[in-house]
């Protein structure tokens, strides 16, 4: 089956050490990663506080920011473990209806995701 | 199986350990042991505070009853009080177990949210106490937070995957919903049969994630809740379109309650 790599145009091998940060809250956002092995934890600050609202790992995609404006990141990226990532640079990309559907898919998988999380369904009384 | 508890009448048990798993659920031991299978339940209390239906969360081929109780009402809150030496008041055992036998020969792959591990882990016990029955077992749970994760030494000792809602910093494993493990996991559905326990909620979401892996509702089995009362099918409170929950439940096999579980006011 064809994943959202063989898509893709481009793209440069790194490497994060464990604690690095791949983008940061704010900088410009004209690039993503697609993760080949390790950890990655989106971070968000709130009250001062980070706050690991997902973590990203094999075979997943880190960024969407660069898709839409202000092309700026919202949350910080953090390699919790060493990490290797392709990174891809939006500019190249084509952003014909293949590439689209598999991040139109991605997004609609992490939008459920936070929806159920929004429930804070282990909150709420149980057995 | 020996004689179970008589169905209205309780019977005294002993609190002899009394352990806090979580900020708000706690662990009871107690004596005498009542046979049970994975799955089953009893209507436990604290004298004069009222009776809840309480999953058995130990070992089938233990020696003591185990309770894994979550403090969040009056009745509650009075058994996770229960210091070492005193009584609790215990109906059952009660309920259709796990498959266990039935699923001899698969692969099983138990999802827990939250408290949701404590009805699944006397047939995780069960299971690995006789894996050459079985094929891969393999253990997922979901929690709200890290600290929220029941029974970490046995995840560890499991190889079970984790997952939590959200994190801190130093938290070093993954943070999401437990959907994402069920997309991760290595398993051959063809062999795989699922076993959920947790938030409803969660189970709702969690079945189509298993059904997108090839895991049919016929073979995912879901442990139930409603509001028991009698926990022998005659009060009627735990009515779900023609099933009672406490009768020919909890366990269903989910394909049979599916229709049920979006209906409002069932």
């Amino acid at each position: 089956m064809a994943t959202i790599a063989d898509h893709l145009v481009g793209g440069a091998d790194v490497r994060f050490a464990t604690g690095d940060h791949l983008f940061r809250t704010g900088d410009v956002a004209d690039h993503f990663y697609l993760i080949r092995h390790g950890t990655v934890a989106l971070d968000l600050v709130a009250g001062g506080r980070p706050h690991v609202i997902e973590t990203l790992h094999d075979g997943e995609i880190a960024g969407f920011s660069w898709l839409f404006d202000p092309h700026r990141w919202l949350f910080d990226g953090r390699a919790v473990d060493d990490t290797e990532a392709t990174m891809f640079l939006a500019a190249d990309q084509r952003l014909d209806g293949e590439v689209m559907r598999h991040f139109a898919a991605i997004a609609v998988s992490r939008l459920q995701a936070a929806r159920l999380q929004l429930l804070d369904v282990y909150g709420s009384a149980g057995r | 199986m020996a004689a179970p508890v008589a169905d209205m009448v309780p019977t005294a048990f002993r609190v002899v350990d009394r352990r806090r798993e979580t900020a708000d659920t706690w662990s009871l031991e107690l004596e005498p042991p009542l046979p049970f299978e994975p799955g089953q339940f009893t209507m436990l209390a604290a004298g004069g505070a009222g009776e809840v239906p309480v999953s058995i969360s130990g070992d089938p081929d233990g020696d003591r009853l185990v309770h894994t109780v979550r403090a969040v009402g009056a009745a509650t809150r009075a058994i996770c009080g229960a210091e070492p030496g005193r009584a609790l008041l215990a109906r059952g055992p009660f309920g259709v177990p796990w498959p266990t036998e039935s699923i001899e020969g698969a692969d099983v792959l138990f999802v827990a949210g939250g408290i949701g591990l404590a009805p699944l882990r006397p047939a995780i016990l069960r299971l690995r106490a006789r894996s050459e029955r079985y094929g891969r077992i393999t253990v997922l749970h979901g929690a709200r937070t890290p600290d929220q994760l029941l029974y970490p030494e046995q995840l560890e000792r499991w190889s079970a995957e984790r997952i939590v809602d959200s994190a801190g910093p130093d938290w070093r494993g993954r943070v999401g919903v437990v959907t994402k493990l069920i997309d991760r996991v290595p398993m051959d559905p063809t062999s795989t049969v699922a076993l959920l326990c947790g938030p409803e909620a969660m189970m709702r979401f969690a079945a189509p994630a298993l059904e997108a892996r090839g895991i049919t509702a016929d073979r995912v089995y879901v442990s139930l809740e409603r509001n028991m009362q009698c926990g022998i099918g005659r009060c009627g409170h735990c009515q779900l379109g023609p099933e009672l929950i406490c009768r020919d439940g909890p366990v269903f096999r989910y394909a049979d309650v599916e229709r049920w579980l979006g209906v409002r006011e069932l």
